[in-house]
């Protein structure tokens, strides 16, 4: 595994949250972020399509997420193979087939925006998100999707967009749009 | 005093004059190239780890490198400005690399020729199970990470070389965030392609920088700053140009008053600034001649040529009282030819000091200073004839009484000076001494520079060889010893050129290491059987494999343009008809290495930066002592063969000396240590001693004497003050010379005068008239 990889992993890692939180009593960002924040400790089973053209068929991982506070997360794939990353706040711990790296995530503007907006999310923070990415919210309550474009350009360029959807103070799943050709999709379960 | 030009019957003699002056401003005008390089008084030549020093100083990577500093405001502040400067200056094709300290890997791509070549580059395993290998790490890589950039590397390179390759060029500390200072600046590099004394190309890409600053941010206490040697040069050029500017005016004016007050005539004035012009035009026009570029610390040193080369006519009119011009010039010859001639071979020696720019001040003085001389003697003359107002200055000649007190005493209290009150030692042997660049821009930039290198770059090993693969091959044979070094814990590792440019030789094994394409083809459908990737997922890899033997042999000029270029120029350089490679070497324990080094069978030297620039400069002052003895020698044996005989010379000696040790006992007190500027300041000082001391121990009427007084004084004033306003330069090089010229001057005048008498007895016999 190489460094340069790192900042896609942590897109999928930090999304997948299922959790309750106080009803709003409006529909608007503020209100869903509320409905979907988590407080730490929390872990949630996930399965995840990877959607590439070098790829005859989706490469499907599944494994389990856990969100310890800001900047701490770990990521456990299980299936095809087994492979753990521990996100540390500037730092990647990567463990696979025995063998551990650290990667430095200082490097990468998108990671530490990714990382920023995906914290925003968990701690319910709208006015963090929007600092980050242009959203747009469609839906109710009871079923809703959010679209999120990163601001920078810089970001844009390798990250075209975030789909979040979600309903009744559950996070469903999260689509990360790569480019045209390649997205990945998580979807979420309790654990257990 | 009046004095009338003489009719016409002298016109060829204008005529012959006025042509030569002609022609030098013709030879200017086509010849005449300013340079502004600061490392043309840098010394030229000595050991092979010095050419490689000095190279690098002034042509190497790092003088492409304009540093930038961005202070005030806050923290977050001058972080997103120091990105979207980056993000802005990359984009300029005027920069080959801008770094800040992130390395932003969505936006790093493989350059040519690395991309094509790899597979020459490195060595690769691609035997099957590797292979397979390799293809279930880049299944699991494509897994934690996504994006076309990610596919492509992977797709062309299933082993990742090229990111480990770039990952090992990448300069250092980029893993550690964004660079800031200690004092709080963000600070970025800047590489510019022209190079760093391209004064145009640097002033536009300076332009650029500060434009992308103004535009970016626009908080009021937001400071830019920019060091560097092409940001030095720029503004060298622009203070060289304000400063030679001002104070040539103010110098210009003050000699004007003296002039006009000592010789009360417009016209005369105008006559005596013909010697100093005409030198200057000659000096400058043989500069031209001999030298590519002149450089400008050369030009604004020129007009020093005013207080020295202004002497001869104020001799010449202070002695052409009562007599014709033609009669004034023959008595006073003898003493302003050796004046000139012991003064010339003073300036002389600088042309032997090593350097060019200070060999460009010898040419430019010496040559000054003869034709100044040869202007007064043949030209002047038949400018004016004289009618005497105050009486002719003829009468019997007398010797004066000269004492060697006053030199001996002011000798022994400048020894005890420099020995007693002087703390430290005499010599500053730094080379940044020599720098015409304020010393607190130097340490501006070593505080901002000091962020972005982590790597000691005092330690490297230098190699030659007649060819690049030969060297190649050299450096390979160091690379398996230096790994031998690693492994014993002796440093932590090394960067080479072979990191880069294998020789052809070791390229032609790995091209032969390479299966052919239907081979490959097969061994990576192995490899991929049972993983999800498609069949045609590495075409990239199997045309770049195929394409190995087009491109081999990667040679160094293929790098040209490329954004490596700086690198191998860092690791590369022909040098004095040879290729060198320079190994820099990371966490060296320098002691026991330099003794590995030593034992190794390999020609490798052994490059302390540090030392060795200490010693460069010792090795300069060293030569310098020897050019000076030389000139000193010469001075004595001219004054000898004049046979002006042992006493005076004695005289003019100790006087000489005295004058010499009070200006050193000063100049070290105000700058704390003598530098090589000084010492050449010095041998214009030498040339002044002897002129004054010449003038004040010939013999002369009493009258005649009177006229020697007054034009000793006047010279002394036109060349102390004009000094002393150079004195209060702001460029280290000119206010070296102007402290050490108006000192020595002072020291000179108030030796030579106090140290004689005149007599009143005439002498017995009629004496020698020099």
């Amino acid at each position: 595994m190489n460094s340069r990889t790192t900042n896609f992993f942590v897109l999928g890692l930090l999304c997948g949250w299922m959790s309750g939180s106080p009803e709003a009593s409006d529909f608007d960002l503020a209100s869903v972020l509320s409905e979907i924040s988590v407080t730490p400790p929390a872990q949630v089973r996930f399965r995840e399509e990877r959607h590439n053209p070098m790829l005859n068929d989706p490469l499907v991982l599944t494994g389990f997420l856990e969100y310890l506070g800001p900047g701490h997360v770990n990521k456990t794939v299980e299936s095809p193979f087994q492979e753990s990353y521990q996100i540390d706040q500037d730092q990647i711990r990567v463990e696979r087939e025995g063998k551990e790296r650290i990667l430095s995530l200082r490097n990468n503007q998108m990671m530490k925006t990714l990382l920023g907006g995906i914290e925003a999310v968990l701690a319910g923070d709208a006015n963090r998100l929007d600092a980050i990415f242009s959203y747009q919210l469609t839906g109710n309550p009871g079923s809703w999707v959010l679209e999120l474009v990163p601001r920078s350009s810089r970001v844009a360029r390798h990250l075209a967009g975030l789909r979040i959807e979600g309903g009744s103070k559950t996070l469903y799943s999260m689509r990360f749009n790569f480019d045209e050709k390649e997205w990945q999709l998580m979807i979420f379960s309790p654990p257990g | 005093m009046a004095m009338r030009i003489p009719g016409s019957g002298h016109w060829k003699r204008h005529a012959i004059w006025l042509t030569l002056a002609a022609i030098l401003v013709i030879v200017l005008l086509l010849r005449l190239n300013l340079s502004f390089d600061l490392s043309a008084f840098f010394p030229r030549e000595t050991s092979l780890g010095n050419d490689v020093l000095l190279q690098q100083l002034s042509q190497g990577p790092g003088s492409r490198l304009l540093v930038i500093g961005i202070q005030g405001g806050t923290n977050t502040q001058r972080a997103e400005t120091s990105r979207l400067m980056q993000e802005t200056l990359v984009a300029d094709h005027q920069f080959a690399n801008v770094f800040n300290g992130e390395l932003d890997l969505e936006q790093v791509s493989v350059p040519e020729p690395v991309k094509s070549g790899y597979l020459l580059m490195a060595d690769v395993d691609l035997a099957t199970p590797a292979l397979a290998m390799a293809v279930q790490q880049r299944l699991r890589d494509l897994a934690f990470g996504g994006g076309a950039m990610l596919r492509g590397i992977i797709a062309f390179d299933p082993y990742l070389v090229t990111l480990d390759l770039l990952q090992k060029l990448a300069p250092a500390k980029m893993d550690a965030g964004l660079w800031f200072a200690t004092d709080g600046s963000a600070v970025l590099l800047a590489e510019t392609r022209a190079a760093g004394v391209d004064l145009i190309a640097q002033s536009q890409a300076i332009d650029s920088v500060q434009r992308a600053f103004a535009d970016l941010y626009d908080a009021p206490d937001m400071r830019l700053e920019i060091t560097g040697v092409g940001a030095f040069s720029v503004e060298l050029e622009q203070t060289i140009r304000a400063e030679a500017r001002f104070r040539s005016i103010l110098a210009s004016i003050v000699v004007t008053i003296i002039l006009l007050v000592a010789l009360k005539s417009f016209r005369l004035f105008f006559i005596a600034a013909l010697p100093a012009g005409m030198g200057f035009l000659a000096g400058l026009a043989a500069l031209t001649l001999l030298f590519d570029e002149v450089h400008g610390i050369t030009l604004a040193f020129g007009f020093t040529l005013l207080g020295l080369a202004g002497d001869y006519p104020l001799h010449f009119f202070s002695h052409a009282r009562g007599q014709s011009g033609l009669d004034a010039i023959k008595a006073i010859w003898p003493t302003m030819w050796l004046g000139a001639a012991t003064t010339a071979i003073a300036f002389l020696a600088m042309v032997f000091l090593g350097s060019n720019g200070l060999a460009q001040l010898g040419v430019f003085s010496s040559c000054g200073v003869v034709v100044a001389a040869l202007v007064t003697r043949y030209w002047l003359p038949v400018m004016l004839s004289v009618k005497a107002e105050i009486g002719d200055l003829g009468g019997p000649l007398v010797l004066p009484r000269l004492s060697h007190v006053p030199a001996a005493l002011a000798l022994i209290l400048a020894l005890l000076v420099i020995q007693f009150v002087l703390p430290g030692g005499m010599w500053n042997d730094e080379l940044s001494a020599l720098s015409p660049v304020d010393p607190d821009r130097i340490q501006r930039d070593r505080v901002l520079r000091s962020a972005t290198t982590s790597s000691d770059m005092r330690y490297q090993l230098v190699l030659s060889a007649a060819s690049v693969e030969q060297l190649l091959r050299e450096s390979e044979q160091v690379d398996s010893l230096l790994q031998a070094a690693v492994a014993d814990g002796l440093l932590a590792g090394w960067t080479s050129v072979t990191a880069l440019l294998p020789s052809a030789e070791l390229q032609a094994q790995r091209l032969q290491s390479i299966p052919d394409a239907a081979e490959l083809d097969s061994r990576l459908q192995a490899a991929i059987s049972g993983t999800p990737f498609r069949v045609d997922a590495f075409a990239p890899f199997l045309a770049a494999a195929a394409a190995a033997k087009s491109i081999y042999p990667i040679e160094s000029a293929d790098f040209d343009g490329s954004p490596l270029a700086s690198w191998r120029d860092g690791h590369l350089v022909y040098l004095n008809n040879h290729w060198v490679a320079l190994v820099t070497l990371l966490r060296p324990d320098a002691e026991k290495l330099e003794r590995r080094v030593r034992s190794w069978p390999a020609e490798v030297e052994w490059l302390d930066l540090q030392q060795s620039t200490r010693s460069l400069m010792r090795d300069f002052r060293r030569e310098a002592a020897i050019a000076v003895g030389t000139a000193v020698l010469l001075i004595l044996s001219l004054l000898t063969l004049e046979r002006i005989g042992l006493r005076r010379l004695l005289w003019i000696a100790s006087t000489v000396t005295g004058s010499l040790a009070v200006t050193i006992a000063v100049v070290v007190y105000v700058h704390g240590a003598l530098t090589l500027i000084h010492l050449v300041a010095l041998l214009l000082v030498l040339g002044l001693d002897l002129d004054y001391a010449l003038f004040f121990s010939r013999a002369d009427s009493l009258r005649g004497r009177q006229a020697t007084l007054r034009s000793i004084i006047a010279c002394a004033a036109s060349t102390v003050l004009p000094f002393f306003i150079l004195s209060l330069s702001s460029i280290p090089v000119l206010k070296f010379i102007g402290l050490t010229v108006a000192v020595g001057s002072c020291a000179s005048f108030t030796l030579a005068y106090f140290g004689q008498r005149s007599r009143k007895a005439p002498p017995e016999q009629s004496p020698a008239t020099t």
